[in-house]
């Protein structure tokens, strides 16, 4: 699994203006319980909570690397990088570095 | 889009809104259903990319896509940057066609679910599945649209 960021976005986070990312946090919640409870087919955001995405405070300019931690929070469902294994889960690299052959990438295992 | 009040331009930029302390909640929550923004601003409605997904994937441009996730061979997560207002929105993905399976490729949202259970199409991201009669594979040029 390889998650690349928009270059978009990532000016928006160089320039300061997400979120907190409780924001996006409280909004996965709410819409993991619709699926739970079947209730997905008519689900719609809490308009406040939804409102957040633009009317929380931002939390001012993050650097590259803070910038891909904060996507890796947001993007990435929580299980994988909250939890601590007995290996490397993920590791941030450039993208250069990324094996462009499937093949290849499919065989990486992240040394500890 | 610039915001005007008795003629005088306040606003310049959506994302300006968020700036803005006298902005309630409720207020806020008007202009997302008025659909202001649409790239990615405040209260967008659409979310939007271009990408290859050959190789190493790489986001050609976009609007409200914060980033894409290349979970195996034709199968993406399209992540938006912003949440959408609600799950049921309409979804557009057409992929070039490619020479070897050019007769029979077909792009499809993944995982789609009505009932209970996983649903790969949520408010925040959508999986994509690029898929031939025989094999899944990666297209150069995917284009994705949704619209609330």
């Amino acid at each position: 699994m390889v998650l690349v960021p928009s270059d978009n976005w990532l000016e928006e986070a160089k320039a300061g203006l997400l979120p907190p990312i409780s924001v996006y946090w409280a909004l996965q919640d709410d819409e993991q319980q619709a699926i739970a409870e079947g209730r997905h087919d008519t689900f719609k955001h809490d308009p406040e909570k939804h409102a957040a995405q633009w009317t929380a405070p931002r939390i001012g300019p993050l650097t590259e690397e803070e910038a891909i931690e904060y996507l890796i929070m947001k993007d990435i469902p929580r299980h994988i990088w909250s939890v601590e294994y007995n290996r490397p889960m993920f590791k941030i690299v450039k993208t250069e570095d990324v094996p462009s052959d499937r093949q290849f990438r499919n065989a990486w295992r992240l040394a500890a | 889009m610039a915001i005007k009040v008795n003629g005088t331009t306040v606003i310049d930029d959506s994302r300006a809104l968020s700036n803005i302390a006298s902005v309630d909640a409720t207020t806020a929550a008007s202009i997302t259903a008025a659909g202001v923004g649409g790239g990615g601003g405040a209260g967008s409605t659409t979310a939007w990319v271009n990408f290859n997904g050959r190789g190493t994937v790489s986001i050609r441009n976009d609007g409200n896509v914060g980033s894409i996730t290349d979970v195996g061979t034709g199968r993406f997560n399209v992540n938006f940057s912003t949440s959408l207002a609600s799950a049921n929105y309409s979804l557009n993905y057409t992929i070039n066609s490619y020479s070897s399976v050019n007769a029979s490729v077909g792009s499809q949202v993944e995982g789609y679910s009505g009932a209970a259970g996983a649903t790969l199409m949520t408010t925040s991201a959508v999986r994509v599945t690029t898929a031939s009669a025989s094999a899944n594979f990666d297209a150069s040029h995917n284009l994705i649209l949704a619209t609330l």
